[in-house]
Parts: C-alpha cells; sequence; structure tokens
C-alpha cells in the first residue's frame, strides 16, 4: 500500500491541525458511523467527536461510546509532549468526563507516536485519575490503515492528486467563465431570487443573515416585554417569564446555528436542529390575557409571537436547504441563467469558488464522467465524475464551505435526454459528499426532458424591476467614482 | 294572507355597533385615535393580516409607536384590518356610530370600551331604524 504522503498534507489550504482534526472525523465518520450515534459539534468540549455504538465492530460492543481528541502538536517524531500540551490533554479528558460524562473509550489521535514517557504518563493518568475511561492513543498508522474502502477517497483528496486548492479551483475557474466575460459586467451584478434561494443551499454564512437579524428581534423584544410586564398577576407574569424563556432559547439556537454555518459544519447545524425539535406555538390565550389586562408589553408580545412563528419557520427552511444535494435553476432563454452559474461559482472572500461546467459540452452518448474531463486537477483532466465530487467535496470540507458543481445550459447538450439517468445518478451519490451542490441551469421547457423528477427546482425570472433600479444605482455610483478627481 | 319575509346566507350583516360615551370629548377622542390608527392601518396593508402566515401577523415599528402613543395595549395585530375595512362611523355628541357589512368588529369594540362607553351591536336587518322593515 502506498504511504500517506504528509508533505501534500502540511501543503493544503488551511490550518494543519484543524484539517488533521477533519480528516480523522471524516475517516471515523465514513468508517464507524453507520454503527452508532455520531455526534460532532463545534466547539465540543473534551472530545472533537463521539460514537455511540449500537452495533458491535472493530471498536468494540454496545454500550461502548468512544470520544476521539485529535491533536496536530507541531513535533518533530521523538520530541516530548512538554507540559503545557500535558495538561491541555488532562484538561480533555475532564471536560469529557463533565460534558459528555458517557464516553468510556477516550482516544487521543496524534500525527507522531509518543515518546515512552509521554505514553507511560498517558496510560497512566488511566490508572490515577480516570479510571472509568479506557484510553488508547492513535497516530498516523492509524490513518493509513483507514485510508482504504470507505476512506479510500480521503487518500488522494488528502494526500494525492485530487487535492483541489483554491488556486487550482480558480485557474479552472478562469477558463470556463472566459466566454462569458464579454456577456456580464460583475460591477453591475444583481443578486436576483433564484440566486438567493441558490446561495442559501450552498449554506453560506451571509446567506443566512436572516438568522442573526431573527435573533436580534427576538432578544430586542424580550428585552421590552420583561421591562413592561413588571406589575402583572403573578399568574399571567409567570406565563410571560415562559414565553421569555422560550425566546432567549431560540436566540441562542439562531446564534448557534449562524456560528455553525460560518464554520461550514453543517453536521453541526443539522444535530442542532434534531436536538431541538419544533414545539407548537400556542400563546393566544397569554396574548389575550395580556391585552385584558391592558399590559403595555401585550403589543410587543405579540410580535414576539410573530418572531417565534419566524425562528421555526426560517429553521425548516434552513433544513431544507442543506439537505438538498441538487437543484435545478429554470428560466426562458436570456433570462440570466449563464450569469447566474458565472457568478455562484465565482471565488468570494473566504468562498473559493465552484466548478463551473458547460452543458453544451456533453455530446451524444456520454455522460457526466466525460463532461467533467474538461476539468483538470493538478493538470491532469478528472477522471470520472465521482472522483471531481471527491475532490470538491474534500476541498469544502477543509475550506468549510459548500462548493457548487455547476452545470450551465443543460438544453445545449447534443441530445439533451442523456440528462435524465445521469442526474438521477448523481443526485445518490452526492449522499455522501455533504459540501457539494449540484447546480443545473436549464430551460424551462427542457425540464420534463432532462430532470429526474424529484430534483429540486428553482425559477429564474431574470433581472427584473428591482434589479434594474438597483443596476441603475451601482451605474451611476461607478461614473460618480470615475468622474471623482 | 301571511307573507314570510325573511333573508338567505348571501345577505349581508347589515351591523350596527353603538357606542355611547360617558362625556363628549371621549368620544372625540376615540373618533380622533380612529382615524389616526385607520392611517397607519392603511399604510401597513394591515387588511392583510388576518390572512398572513403567523410569523406576519405582528405590529410595524410605526404602529407600535402610535399604541404606545396612544395607550392603546387591547389591539391584537389581526384587529387592524377591521379599521380599515368597508364601514361607516358617525359621531353625534357623545355617541359614535360604526355600521357595516362585514362580521368582524371586535376592534371598534375594544376601542369604544376601552374609552369608558356602553356598547350595543345588532343587526339592521332585526332593528331597522324604521321598525316597520324588520325582517
Amino acid at each position: 500500500m502506498l504511504r500517506a504522503n504528509w508533505n501534500v498534507f502540511r501543503d493544503l489550504p488551511g490550518a494543519a491541525d484543524e484539517n488533521f482534526e477533519k480528516l480523522c472525523r471524516s475517516l471515523v465518520r465514513r468508517h464507524y458511523g453507520h454503527l452508532g450515534r455520531f455526534k460532532q459539534l463545534a466547539n465540543q468540549p473534551g472530545v472533537e467527536f463521539h460514537l455511540q455504538l449500537t452495533e458491535s465492530c472493530d471498536l468494540g460492543a454496545p454500550p461502548r461510546w468512544i470520544g476521539w481528541q485529535c491533536k496536530w502538536h507541531e513535533l518533530a517524531n521523538g520530541q516530548n509532549l512538554g507540559a503545557a500540551r500535558r495538561t491541555n490533554i488532562i484538561e480533555g479528558m475532564e471536560k469529557t468526563r463533565k460534558h459528555v460524562p458517557g464516553v468510556t473509550d477516550w482516544k487521543l489521535w496524534t500525527h507522531h507516536t509518543l515518546t515512552r514517557g509521554d505514553q507511560e504518563w498517558f496510560f497512566a493518568l488511566g490508572k490515577d485519575r480516570f479510571p472509568e475511561l479506557t484510553l488508547e492513543l492513535l497516530t498516523a498508522t492509524d490513518i493509513e490503515d483507514l485510508l482504504v474502502g470507505p476512506g479510500a477517497p480521503l487518500r488522494e483528496t488528502y494526500f494525492g492528486e485530487l487535492v483541489l486548492t483554491p488556486a487550482l479551483l480558480a485557474e479552472q475557474y478562469r477558463l470556463a467563465a472566459t466566454p462569458f466575460k464579454r456577456r456580464y459586467q460583475p460591477e453591475v451584478h444583481v443578486v436576483v431570487g433564484a440566486e438567493g434561494k441558490v446561495l442559501r443551499r450552498l449554506g453560506g454564512q451571509s446567506a443566512w443573515e436572516s438568522l442573526e437579524k431573527l435573533s436580534s428581534a427576538l432578544r430586542r423584544n424580550c428585552t421590552g416585554i420583561a421591562a413592561m410586564t413588571d406589575q402583572l398577576k403573578p399568574e399571567i407574569k409567570a406565563e410571560v417569564e415562559l414565553l421569555l424563556s422560550r425566546a432567549t432559547g431560540l436566540a441562542d439556537l439562531l446564534d448557534s446555528l449562524h456560528a455553525a454555518l460560518g464554520k461550514g459544519d453543517f453536521d453541526a447545524v443539522q444535530q442542532m436542529l434534531a436536538s431541538n425539535p419544533s414545539q407548537p406555538v400556542r400563546y393566544e390565550r397569554l396574548l389575550s390575557k395580556l391585552r385584558g389586562a391592558r399590559s403595555d408589553g401585550a403589543p410587543l408580545a405579540a410580535n414576539l409571537v410573530a418572531d417565534i412563528h419566524a425562528v421555526l419557520s426560517a429553521r425548516r427552511s434552513l433544513d431544507r436547504s442543506i439537505s438538498v444535494r441538487a437543484v435545478a435553476v429554470l428560466a426562458a432563454a436570456g433570462e440570466g441563467k449563464s450569469e447566474l452559474a458565472v457568478m455562484v461559482t465565482q471565488a468570494d472572500g473566504e468562498f473559493p469558488g465552484g466548478v463551473l461546467l458547460l452543458g453544451k459540452n456533453l455530446h451524444a452518448g456520454q455522460g457526466l464522467d466525460e463532461l467533467v474531463s474538461a476539468f483538470k486537477i493538478a493538470g491532469r483532466s478528472a477522471e470520472s465524475f465521482d472522483r471531481l465530487v471527491e475532490a470538491v467535496d474534500a476541498a469544502g470540507q477543509r475550506a468549510g464551505k459548500r462548493v457548487p458543481i455547476v452545470i450551465d445550459g443543460l438544453n445545449e447538450a447534443e441530445d439533451p435526454r442523456n440528462w435524465r439517468d445521469e442526474l438521477a445518478r448523481a443526485d445518490e451519490l452526492l449522499k455522501d459528499f455533504p459540501y457539494v451542490l449540484l447546480v443545473v441551469t436549464l430551460r424551462n421547457e427542457f425540464a420534463q426532458m432532462c430532470l429526474p423528477d424529484e430534483l429540486p427546482q428553482v425559477e429564474h425570472n431574470g433581472f427584473q424591476v428591482l434589479a434594474a433600479v438597483t443596476i441603475r444605482a451601482k451605474l451611476a455610483n461607478s461614473i460618480l467614482s470615475i468622474a471623482a478627481p | 294572507m301571511k307573507i314570510w319575509s325573511g333573508y338567505g346566507s348571501e345577505h349581508s350583516m347589515n351591523l350596527v355597533l353603538i357606542g355611547r360615551f360617558k362625556r363628549e370629548q371621549d368620544a372625540e377622542k376615540v373618533e380622533k385615535d380612529i382615524d389616526k390608527l385607520s392611517a397607519q392601518a392603511s399604510k401597513d396593508d394591515s387588511h392583510s393580516i388576518s390572512f398572513a402566515e403567523p410569523e406576519d401577523q405582528r405590529f410595524s415599528d410605526d404602529m407600535l409607536s402610535l399604541l404606545r402613543s396612544l395607550n392603546l395595549n387591547i389591539l391584537a395585530p389581526a384587529d387592524l384590518g377591521q379599521l380599515v375595512s368597508d364601514h361607516y362611523l358617525r359621531r353625534e355628541g357623545d355617541r359614535i356610530t360604526v355600521t357595516t357589512e362585514e362580521a368582524d368588529v371586535s376592534a371598534f369594540v375594544k376601542l369604544f370600551i376601552e374609552a369608558g362607553a356602553r356598547v350595543e351591536v345588532f343587526s339592521a336587518h332585526d332593528y331597522p331604524s324604521d321598525p316597520a322593515e324588520a325582517s
């Protein structure tokens, strides 16, 4: 078996310690995630991720509960941990005991094998201070052992020829977008409805600013109501306090969701949504009582209840958006499908950009595997759609962003009927790659011919009145800035 | 011969709401408040609130300010649409009469009662101003 090239790993975009944790987590998830309740949360205290086994496997048998802490530790092989790192490891165990008390097996995963002295110290912890934990040390060798089977794609996307960097993405984007350069002016581009929907499905934090705004509104209204309902009868006041408590809890949830989106931690988003199920909103009688008591807080309480409904709506929308693996954008000819495709694949700040492919390059009898050969990674054509998805998913995971693969103009293929089965297969494949969103654009009249029935569709109505007004304003600003001395 | 007189479900409510206030100035104030609230409700498109999604059943910031300035805490967002409904409001001294073809008049009832009025509500089909027209 080829050994993993850690020099390639060190050169990957992003911090090595974060990449190390992401790699370890992906490997465990791929190999063992289906054998128990796998959980990971941003800022998970003590362990980065843990697995409560529900089935027996080589990790153990139920009810064993395994937690992993991953430490890249910039140390040379044979170098001791030192006091600070040792303290940090002990803190991790203490936090595990406090925050995930069910964990029975605590695994420390480092790049290099610990020195003999450090190993003795580590295993003594199990006897002296943490007798409830079974301790184990893992190293790069364990990573290499897991880079097979379901973990095999990670060998090339973290250590080999499928390492897709933002620079490679940008270079391929530049080539793919060149034919469109003369047709669009990015300076006057306006995000319209359909593009906004695609951006929300990409799960970018800026596309979900509404969560932050809603959280602020909840907190503002809670503060206002609390100040106005001090004089109420105790029984009504108690009900108001329950309402405020719920609203504050929802504001906390929204802030956590927004933060997780910022880190691109979609698993955490889904875990938070699952562990905070929607409760019914039944406050009509309380609102009536507040109005009956002529409470100054009554009007604001009505708005707070509306805000709670808005939270339920937002979380439904978020859940749907990040669960979507593929989306079709439908529009009439000349309505800006290609502009949308070019814009959503363009790198922007921390967003590394996406893969832009052209539907017209699909020739009769061909499939996605042939289409993606136009995309090159390290000078070589992508071997297949599956391989491209693996590379893009790993790049997205490292960047903490969902990365789009956009196929513009399905209707321009030599035989558009080819798409239907290909897209159905792609949608199924993407279930295992949460950091990839497939976006296809096509004319409305080709939808039935090209799209599998279950593929979500978004209508793109071009750049209409509001957009036109904004474009005029942007143009005016540009002219003014040019005219300014 | 007895002529049977009645009306079907397609008939309107022909509702009459009369508020009798303790003082004329109370009635005047309510009339002015209703004018202000109706103007704001019209700006806010409040007629659509009762059909809106629950998350949109709310007061606008301007309406909140107005309610605060009028010291009115008894209205629900969905009440506001009644103030921009088809109705006719007439004040005569300490008495305000609202006539409407619609059934929901809780906003007026609340505003009248809040100002200390005694309220009477009936259908003019049953109690016409000319008793001979009673159904």
